[in-house]
């Protein structure tokens, strides 16, 4: 079963405001470890680090520059 | 344990290279849990300061060389943003704290945490101020501080989720001289050789210098700085959250 990577939910109170997707530092089908860093972004002039939530290969979703919102699944983790 | 260098409202003098790598590693230790806040005022030489991303641009590295051969060093950081200048006329204030564990702390929370003891001192010193965006400023956001519509300082934030919760790292840079036309020059160049079309004015922006009695500006500085520091220090305090 999958794990979802999420843009969090309670980060910000605004819920039209925008995010951007700065950075992946994992690679799409890399193996990846529980909390480790693997994306970074952006909203209001704040870097948001989203760490993974499970071990497992990721598969990204969105890519960087990608505009995402409030609780958007980014990728996921199988 | 919180932790602050040197006297209230002292300015800690740093190259900016080591300034971005004192940064990053509180950060790690309020995350590990071995601080509960850090605040600091702080001040380095010359340079362009960019957030990570920008060195994906293609131009970057051209504009990079120019500004290093103009004087002008560029360093990435890793709080959001755009492009800022740093010098002898800004001091920053770097605030750092655990967010609570169930996370109802938001960017906008933090933001206030930050730019209140900044508003206080100035209000103190008998300056209005507010939060919001300046047109033709650098590094615009909503949560700029303003006098008379013209941006004093510039702010920016970087979270890490913990196992406890949230590690927040804020930061200002308070405008203590105007921006001189030469600093904005510089600006404007990385700009167009990095192929952004954006234009900073120096006009967007305004100086404590400028805010206070020309006779008075050296004492109205210390005053200002040791309030932001003690402000910054208390609302730094967990139990003031």
């Amino acid at each position: 079963m999958a794990t979802e990577v999420k843009v969090p939910q309670d980060l910000w109170q605004d819920d039209d405001m925008e995010a951007v997707i700065t950075n992946w530092l994992a690679s799409d089908g890399a193996t990846v470890r529980k909390g480790a860093l693997i994306a970074e972004i952006m909203v209001e002039k704040s870097q948001f680090e989203v760490t993974a939530p499970a071990d497992g290969v990721l598969k990204i979703d969105k890519q960087a520059d990608d505009i995402v919102r409030k609780g958007d699944v980014i990728g996921q983790i199988t | 344990m919180i932790a602050t260098t040197g006297a209230p409202g002292a300015v800690r003098e740093l190259a900016i290279a080591d300034a971005l790598a004192w940064e990053a590693t509180c950060l790690t230790g309020i995350a590990a849990g071995h601080r509960a806040a850090i605040t600091q005022l702080w001040s380095c030489e010359p340079a362009l300061v960019a957030p990570a991303g920008m060195a994906r641009l293609p131009g970057f590295a051209r504009a990079c060389a120019q500004a290093t051969d103009a004087g002008w060093p560029v360093h990435l950081r890793a709080t959001g943003g755009d492009l800022v200048p740093q010098g002898p006329g800004i001091v920053n204030l770097t605030l750092m704290f655990r967010g609570p564990p169930d996370a109802s702390s938001t960017l906008e929370d933090a933001y206030k945490r930050l730019t209140a003891p900044i508003c206080d001192a100035l209000s103190n010193a008998g300056i209005s101020s507010c939060n919001g965006s300046v047109s033709g400023a650098f590094c615009d956001g909503r949560y700029n501080i303003t006098v008379m519509g013209r941006k004093f300082a510039g702010t920016a934030q970087r979270w890490r989720p913990t196992a406890g919760g949230m590690a927040v790292q804020t930061h200002a840079m308070m405008l203590m001289r105007t921006p001189s036309d030469k600093t904005i020059d510089m600006l404007n160049r990385f700009y167009h050789d990095c192929g952004i079309k954006r234009i900073i004015h120096a006009s967007a922006h305004v100086g404590l210098q400028d805010l206070v009695q020309p006779d008075e500006d050296k004492a109205a500085q210390h005053r200002f700085l040791r309030m932001v520091a003690h402000r910054a220090h208390l609302w730094s305090t967990p139990q003031m959250s």
